[in-house]
């Protein structure tokens, strides 16, 4: 925590190294975020990288008020859901597809090397209600407390609280089998 | 069964690891555009170096030398470089001003009949703010559709129906089509994707100025489209000599080896606009011309929290159990239509199903080369005909959400026994 609000400092007076710093301290845990809610890869690619944009573009206006970690989660767990949003109507659109090829290109296939262990939860991760699976990972993955999922969702505690235990009790009867006690 | 505790450890503890050489590639723009922002200082020169130079004789003689060397070096130089003088950001710096966009699409590199053909026109402050684009000689016929301000016109001439809706995907997908042939927005991604190392641009600047400059740009397989898979691509784009605006874009797929020709945009009247016609079907479309507002429709049903296989298992059921129940009203309006006209004959059709109960619906599925993202969701029914009971498997039933009503879903089907 400590050494986090040092690093912001430090990124506030320009410091290259400190956002390096922050880039490779939170890379992993935000892409293992980022990919439980999203679908694919390259997605995941996209809200990871934009989390750290929000640090690199105009470091000397950026304010922290909660944890680091909690700051670039919200940052992936919002981008996860405009992309969603999005996702979801590009699929429905019969608009000539042929003649749509993409904005960008990306490289799914390089971005994250990613274990049986970790494949297997992002599947059953995908089969949970999208606001179960929020709740779960920003609670466990991005060590969020149910007070700041809330006012990210716009809910109550007690219904993000719901919302979590649903989950795990879902999550615990689709990996019934894969976890050991 | 595993207790909670096992889950939120197994949950907190699976780790993902990243490519290093991604990382690398992510990390160096991070650094970029922090340098970008933070706006590094200018290096003056060094102060007092031209008075010293000045006052001297010898030393003005010398600088005086020096300065007509230089010259001639230059001059020189620049009549045989080697060095491409052009850079992408010129065609940047030049498409920024640009208001209106209209181009053409052929299919192959040897015609002249257009497949597509679009108009763009842009605000003041560069947003995008009418699309139309033109559809020719297409399997169900001539196709045009404009987006304006939110709204789509979308009309189909073999069918004579032209259709009015809001509707925030076909919004995003007409900007999407927008952005992707912007030219200079085109050049702008190439740029950065360059400097990410994600694809390879080549610059060609041929010494006769009477040809164009061309950047060949390779993707690699599966890069291309953002969803999918698809073969290694390459764009050769043309870029006018004088203005450095793009002139055109010739698409190659790679194919056993060799890059075959997929198709070229041609894109013209940088500085022409448009009438505000262009933008308006309904007066455009002639009177016999069906006009139909989607947005009064009041079919499917509503989508709640559920997730697209829960709504489109729950339409499905719902739409069976009104056939079975024959309250047709029901049914027909889960089924949809488009115009009102033809609601009554769906009726009459629907009614000669004879659905007596419900045997099973399974998993919904993606269908294959499906773009609209309906779901397949395959079902068995007991049906009377002639007198007879029979099994039925209803292949081809599908849930998709209601245009311009994006949280409702509906049914399409088609019943052959």
């Amino acid at each position: 925590m400590l050494e986090d609000k040092r690093l912001v400092w430090q990124l506030r007076r320009g410091s290259r190294d400190a956002l390096r710093v922050i880039y490779d301290k939170y890379r992993d845990d935000l892409l293992r975020i980022a990919a439980g809610l999203l679908k694919e890869r390259t997605q995941a690619e996209d809200a990871v990288h934009e989390a750290f944009i929000s640090l690199a573009e105009r470091p000397r206006d950026f304010t922290l008020t909660g944890t680091l970690k909690g700051y670039l989660a919200v940052c992936v767990a919002n981008k996860a859901r405009n992309i969603n949003r999005t996702a979801h109507h590009q699929r429905i659109v019969p608009l000539d597809e042929l003649a749509l090829p993409p904005s960008g290109a990306r490289r799914p296939d390089q971005w994250i090397i990613e274990d049986e262990q970790f494949r297997r939860l992002c599947d059953a991760m995908a089969r949970l209600p999208y606001e179960q699976r929020e709740a779960v990972i920003l609670h466990l993955q991005g060590s969020m407390k149910f007070r700041q999922i809330a006012q990210l969702q716009d809910v109550s505690v007690q219904t993000v609280q719901s919302r979590y235990r649903y989950g795990l009790t879902k999550l615990r009867s689709l990996l019934n089998g894969e976890v050991t006690k | 069964m595993r207790s909670t505790d096992a889950i939120e450890k197994y949950v907190k503890t699976t780790t993902v690891k990243t490519d290093p050489q991604v990382n690398k590639a992510v990390l160096d723009d991070l650094l970029d555009r922090m340098d970008r922002d933070s706006g590094a200082p200018c290096t003056a020169p060094p102060h007092g170096i031209r008075r010293t130079i000045m006052t001297g004789k010898l030393t003005k003689f010398a600088a005086a030398a020096a300065m007509i060397i230089a010259t001639i070096g230059s001059v020189y130089f620049l009549n045989n470089a080697v060095t491409p003088a052009y850079s992408m950001e010129q065609t940047i710096q030049a498409g920024r001003d640009v208001r209106y966009l209209h181009f053409s699409f052929y299919a192959s590199l040897n015609t002249d009949i257009a497949d597509k053909e679009a108009w763009l026109e842009y605000d003041d402050g560069g947003q995008i703010k009418n699309i139309r684009v033109d559809w020719y000689n297409q399997p169900a016929g001539d196709m045009t559709m404009v987006w304006k301000e939110g709204r789509t016109q979308y009309w189909t001439k073999k069918s004579k129906t032209l259709r009015f809706f809001e509707d925030e995907i076909y919004t995003e997908k007409m900007v999407s089509f927008a952005r992707r042939f912007d030219p200079t927005r085109m050049v702008k991604t190439m740029y950065d994707l360059e400097k990410q190392g994600k694809v390879k641009v080549q610059i060609h600047e041929p010494s006769d100025i009477t040809q164009p400059i061309m950047l060949t740009c390779t993707w690699l397989p599966n890069t291309y489209i953002v969803k999918g898979t698809s073969p290694q691509m390459r764009e050769v784009v043309h870029i006018d000599r004088f203005t450095k605006l793009v002139t055109s874009v010739k698409v190659y797929e790679r194919k056993d080896g060799n890059y075959e020709g997929g198709g070229v945009w041609k894109y013209t009247d940088y500085a022409a606009s448009f009438k505000t016609e262009i933008f308006d079907l309904d007066t455009e479309a002639p009177a016999d011309v069906k006009r139909l507002d989607l947005m009064c429709l009041d079919i499917g049903m509503e989508r709640t929290d559920l997730t697209d296989e829960e709504i489109a298992i729950k339409v499905v059921r719902s739409f069976l159990q009104a056939l079975i129940e024959k309250n047709y009203e029901t049914a027909v309006k889960i089924y949809g239509y488009e115009n009102p006209d033809d609601r009554e004959h769906l009726m009459q059709n629907l009614e000669k199903l004879n659905l007596i109960r419900i045997i099973e619906i399974g998993d919904p599925v993606a269908p294959r080369m499906d773009s609209r993202g309906k779901l397949r969701v395959p079902c068995r029914v007991e049906s009377e005909e002639n007198g007879q009971v029979i099994v039925w498997e209803i292949e081809n039933m599908f849930a998709q959400r209601v245009i311009g009503h994006s949280n409702r879903w509906h049914v399409e089907a088609e019943f052959i026994r």
